[in-house]
């Protein structure tokens, strides 16, 4: 394989993986371990927004490569794929076409129904209530909340609405419905009903990450994501608030 | 007891359902985060909830060290659904959502406790894939 079409394939396996939710130096490790395999020495750099490859030829040429990663999403399926590729390249004589074709069967890679993530975003939202302390009304109530916003907030993607806005009416959709529910029965809490329904939103594992990165000496993508982590708690609470507060004027009180 | 396990074997194993997780591994997913929470619930009677957390997180840890060996994916997979009951995400939007509120006080405090369980949550991680890998060749099939 010539210097070019190897850092074609690993800037190409490097943007499924960030695409895909994987931390930037797993897939600065993955990079590395492809062009070592295709016997190149290489060197990587990768932020949550972009990627850099440069690597020296066997005539003496550089080659390097910049790709900018826009959406990013979470499927740890496409990135453990991909962590398979790269360790099966060594001591494989693989030719470009066939690898190509084989990073690009994994990036379109469909895994689970729409139906099944429907159903598995109750089932969370719910035991979530169930863990924080409710109890069986709070934890239907939350269920149901959880199906309706994951249906909105999907409606909302594939019309490719900006991430900000999906999260403020994430969380003003979760604070009227939560609000509703609590109003429906005397003693449901609404404040279990609407952590446990904001927990596929909220940052936490975000957070976590950038922590873990900071501590990992990286921390030009610890910054970066705690900045992300920040936005996106910042938005939610918006729309929570503003939801709340909108009631409170309406109907003078939280009714409980 | 035996419901929060229930439960947060549930929650975890459908959180790797939206984190769209190998097929074949959601369930040992489910696992790893609910076995963590019932230490988690067992710890923090006695201790305080940073101790907990940090017991807790060192056990996810190992557990998906071996899990990774024993079917051969990467670590996150794992590590990713263990932490998933303890990630600080609940505190971080209380505390923003205090600030929007004009409740500046208890949003510090609510913003040094998610630093503080974020910070307990990576030292434990960091600490814990410290460990070399061939202590754990043993699990290898």
């Amino acid at each position: 394989m010539s210097p070019k079409e190897a850092v074609k394939i690993c800037v190409f396996a490097g943007e499924i993986m960030l695409t895909n939710g994987a931390e930037t130096y797993r897939v600065e490790d993955t990079m590395r371990r492809i062009l070592n395999n295709l016997d190149y020495a290489s060197d990587t750099f990768v932020v949550p927004s972009g990627i850099f490859v440069s690597t020296v030829g066997g005539g003496g040429e550089v080659v390097s490569l910049i790709r900018r990663v826009r959406a990013r999403s979470n499927n740890l399926e496409k990135v453990a794929l991909i962590n398979q590729f790269s360790r099966d390249l060594a001591g494989e004589k693989i030719n470009f076409k066939t690898a190509y074709e084989k990073l690009e069967s994994i990036d379109k890679k469909q895994t689970y129904a729409y139906i099944t993530r429907v159903i598995a975003s109750g089932a969370a939202v719910g035991s979530f209530a169930f863990m924080f302390g409710g109890g069986p009304l709070e934890a239907i109530g939350s269920l149901i909340i959880g199906v309706a916003v994951f249906c909105l907030t999907h409606l909302l993607k594939s019309r490719s609405a900006p991430n900000m806005i999906i999260n403020m009416l994430a969380g003003a959709a979760i604070a009227l419905s939560a609000l509703i529910i609590a109003n429906m029965k005397i003693g449901i809490s609404l404040d279990v009903m609407i952590i446990a329904s904001l927990m596929p939103y909220v940052p936490g594992l975000v957070l976590t990450n950038a922590v873990r990165d900071i501590f990992e000496e990286d921390f030009l993508s610890g910054l970066s994501r705690l900045a992300e982590a920040i936005l996106i708690s910042l938005s939610l609470a918006v729309g929570v608030g503003s939801c709340l507060k909108m009631w409170i004027y309406i109907f003078g009180g939280l009714l409980l | 007891m035996t419901q929060q396990f229930i439960f947060a074997f549930i929650g975890t194993l459908s959180f790797c359902v939206l984190f769209k997780a190998p097929k074949g591994e959601i369930i040992f997913c489910g696992l790893t985060g609910a076995l963590a929470w019932l230490l988690y619930c067992v710890l923090i009677n006695k201790f305080s909830a940073f101790v907990s957390v940090f017991i807790s997180v060192v056990s996810v840890g190992v557990l998906s060290k071996i899990l990774s060996v024993r079917r051969k994916m990467p670590l996150t997979v794992f590590i990713i659904a263990g932490i998933m009951p303890f990630a600080p995400g609940g505190v971080i939007y209380n505390s923003i959502y205090m600030l929007i509120m004009g409740d500046t006080a208890a949003s510090l405090a609510k913003a040094i406790e998610t630093i503080k369980t974020a910070c307990t949550i990576s030292i434990a991680l960091v600490v814990v894939l410290a460990i070399p890998n061939n202590i754990f060749k043993p699990f290898k099939t």
